[in-house]
């Protein structure tokens, strides 16, 4: 009895242990992804089995901290899983992030924002940090051909970042403000509320930059690929701009974009705002992260779009270019 | 009754220091019939605090069959094969409104009532019916005496094995009862505890992390999504059951009872009846003994209808669906095939038999989790279907991470030290008892467990 009592507490011990060296020496980054798309993942399970359709919504913060699925559920009738990712790591990783819930019968829409990062260095960001990570259970899953492109990627790269990551884990809080609890509330369905309004004290115009989300051929391209998956598993896709701040006559941009999606055979789904807006009472701590009333609107358009299933034509999307283009003048 | 649920332990914990406290507020009781009503009052809250209507259900249940049994020993108010013959469908009556209704009435019979339709079925009533059956036909037909009512209720209600098993016998479980030797002893504790631990240790690390890997309402469009849900069902099912079971176990040996073990390393056996004589015994022994051996077992030219009968009976058993009726009738057929072939003198080399044993059974799994007949039917076409078998790396709604790998491997590692341990000790679970063994295990529950998990799946039966 003595013995299995001490074997019992030393197994203990050792877990204990075990799970703070891992817990201290995890990058608090990604104890806050794990987090993220832990409660995702619940909602999704929750979610799934849900007669209508389910809308799998892909991005990066922009849609993490816009899209409540909860607020679309009651006042649109829609299901919906913010997928949103909360690491830079561009277009093609937050697909990574949230690509075993791409499946049939399924609705994916992809968040298209300023700086969306296309380019494989975001990409390979994201492998790097969830190679890191592989044996935790709780982590954002890696699979097996991701596990084996951070193996086989650059011995050099992969030093480098470890040595970011010690600087990163020595310091023992996030990079970004949001990422503390104290700071943002995440919510069980993937949502998160940020309660720093730093925006509401900037001067507007100090904000505005050219930044846009432009019509290239890398985000075509990676439209397109995302369209073949989504169709080779039995999900529709379509693609949408997240609400971002700045000054109006950036929607031009947004809908040359959009134009070119269309004509390509992506389908773009409609909002007037072409995810753009200048009230900076929409936003909290940076251009692209909601209020509380900026994701009521959002939620709203959101809802509403992905509801009825709106997207823009290439007519339309002309005229929107040639009134904005004289609203300019 | 959920031993891997924390509030469990808590209700037992605070049990035991109820016990403890009653045993000095009680001294005029003698310890034994002290120790016999705290067991009694532990299992009645156990099940209290799942529902009262489950305990309620029970206590019909129960009641009952004693009434009428004691009736029958002091009175002979029947013929004991009439009386059996009228009690047994009255003691199914609760496990049939709760768990057949809907699918006989409605679905079978095409009606349409609403009443019955996803009745909430109570915790454990397949497992104390047949117990309680059990008891009746063997208390009747062998003219035995009828125990006294508290060490009866002790029988049927023993907190450890009430909800999902083993399926105890009278000769087995009711004389442990009857002289249950009072208070903790120190080498019956080391054991259960180290049992205990090996049950928790099956359920929350390996079967709960495999639950979370598999896509749950599949529609079967990709075979190999298909095979890699079997797999994990097939590991899942095990260690989640013979976690049960194990933990059951070793708890009821803390309070110095001695229960069946319900499982002796199933996936290592070579073949198919070796397989059903290592899973879920105590059920397996219960259908050999009320139902194959009255049917005349194998002493007969219908043996193969037998072998049919018990296991469609097993399957019904399990759940009300045609998946379960299919899945009965799988494991009827590969009985037949396989007792065919000893007969016949056929044997085959250890590893191509173990092989072919884990295949089937991995497939004939798939019969028991796809309940939804339209996805149990696209199943079984993309399995058989070679352009079924495409798909890249990674795979549309199912994770694959390294994760998954680390878990199946310590599965797989799982079954080959018990395979190990059934060599050397003649004991599959003995293994794990060793020091080294316990404190990987422990250290384990804390790193690997899945956090929010899925009740015991025999729960549901």
């Amino acid at each position: 009895m003595k013995q299995l009592s001490f074997c019992i507490i030393i197994g203990m011990a050792l877990g204990i242990i075990l799970q703070q060296c891992i817990d201290k020496y995890m990058d608090p980054e990604l104890i806050f992804f794990g987090k993220v798309a832990n409660m995702t993942d619940a909602w999704f399970t929750k979610v799934k089995n849900n007669p209508a359709p389910l809308h799998i919504i892909i991005g990066g913060s922009e849609i993490a901290t816009s899209v409540n699925p909860r607020a679309m559920q009651e006042k649109h009738g829609i299901t919906v899983v913010n997928a949103g990712n909360h690491a830079g790591f561009g277009l093609p990783g937050n697909v990574v992030a949230a690509e075993h819930h791409i499946a049939k019968g399924n609705h994916v829409v992809c968040s298209l924002y300023p700086a969306p990062n296309i380019t494989t260095q975001g990409l390979k960001f994201a492998f790097r940090q969830k190679g890191l990570n592989m044996f935790s259970t709780n982590i954002i899953p890696l699979n097996t051909g991701n596990l084996l492109t951070v193996l086989s990627g650059d011995l050099s790269a992969n030093v480098n970042y470890v040595k970011r990551q010690r600087k990163r884990i020595k310091r023992g809080r996030p990079t970004h403000g949001y990422m503390n609890p104290e700071k943002a509330t995440l919510h069980n369905n993937g949502f998160l509320e940020i309660h720093n309004m730093r925006m509401h004290e900037m001067e507007p115009e100090k904000l505005y930059h050219d930044e846009v989300c432009a019509a290239t051929s890398d985000i075509v391209e990676f439209c397109k690929k995302m369209q073949q998956l989504c169709h080779e598993r039995g999900a529709s896709f379509s693609v949408m701009f997240a609400l971002h701040y700045n000054s109006l006559d950036c929607r031009i941009k947004h809908a040359e974009l959009a134009r070119h999606l269309t004509v390509n055979g992506i389908p773009v789904l409609k909002d007037e705002r072409l995810g753009i807006s200048d009230d900076l009472s929409y936003f909290s701590d940076t251009p692209s992260h909601l209020s509380n009333k900026g994701v009521d609107i959002c939620s709203d358009i959101w809802g509403y779009a992905l509801k009825n299933r709106i997207y823009w034509t290439e007519q339309e999307l002309t005229k929107t270019i040639n009134s904005l283009g004289e609203t300019s003048k | 009754m959920d031993f891997s649920q924390l509030i469990f332990w808590r209700i037992l914990f605070f049990s035991i220091i109820f016990m403890l406290l009653g045993h000095f507020a009680l001294k005029f009781i003698s310890p034994q019939r002290r120790h016999k009503l705290f067991l009694l009052v532990i299992s009645w809250v156990m099940l209290g605090t799942i529902s009262m209507e489950t305990l309620l259900i029970f206590f019909s249940v129960c009641i009952g069959a004693y009434v009428l049994c004691f009736l029958q020993t002091k009175h002979n108010i029947l013929p004991p094969r009439l009386l059996l013959g009228l009690m047994i469908p009255l003691l199914l009556l609760p496990l049939f409104y709760y768990k057949y209704a809907d699918f006989a009435i409605n679905d079978v019979l095409g009606q349409d009532f609403d009443v019955i339709r996803n009745l909430i079925i109570p915790v454990g009533i397949s497992f104390y019916t047949f117990q309680v059956i059990a008891f009746c036909i063997d208390t009747l037909m062998n003219k035995e005496p009828i125990p006294g009512f508290v060490n009866y209720m002790l029988f049927c209600s023993f907190f450890p094995q009430i909800v999902a098993g083993p399926i105890e016998r009278k000769k087995d479980l009711l004389p442990q009862m009857e002289n249950i030797q009072p208070g903790f002893l120190a080498a019956n504790l080391k054991t259960g505890i180290s049992y205990v631990l090996i049950g928790i240790y099956f359920k929350s690390v390996l079967a709960d992390n495999l639950a979370s890997y598999m896509v749950t309402n599949y529609d079967g469009e990709s075979a190999v999504i298909i095979w890699i849900n079997n797999v994990l069902f097939s590991l899942r099912i095990y260690f989640d059951f013979a976690g049960y079971g194990l933990s059951a176990w070793g708890l009821a040996k803390c309070f110095n009872i001695q229960l069946s073990m319900n499982f002796w390393s199933p996936y290592s056996a070579t073949n198919i009846s070796e397989f059903w004589r290592r899973w879920h015994i105590t059920l397996t022994s219960w259908f050999r003994d009320y139902i194959y051996f009255p049917l005349k077992g194998s002493r007969t030219k219908r043996w193969w209808l037998n072998i049919l009968i018990v296991f469609l009976i097993s399957g019904v058993w399990h759940g009300a669906g045609w998946n379960f009726l299919i899945w009965g009738l799988l494991i009827g057929i590969t009985m037949v095939i396989h007792r065919v072939f000893a007969k016949r003198g056929h044997k085959m080399p250890a590893f191509p038999a173990w092989l072919l044993t884990i295949i089937t059974m991995i497939f004939i799994w798939m019969f028991f989790y796809v309940t939804n007949p339209a996805y149990l039917l696209q199943h079984v076409k993309s399995v058989f279907d070679l352009t079924h078998y495409h798909g890249s790396f990674p795979l549309p709604g199912i994770k694959t991470d390294a994760a998954l790998g680390v878990i199946i491997a310590l599965a797989i590692l799982t079954i080959v030290l018990e395979a190990i341990s059934l060599k050397r000790h003649n004991d599959p679970y003995r293994i794990f008892t060793h020091p080294v063994i316990i404190v990987t295990m422990v250290t384990l529950m804390f790193l690997a467990h899945a956090g929010e998990a899925p009740a015991f799946i025999y729960f549901a039966f």
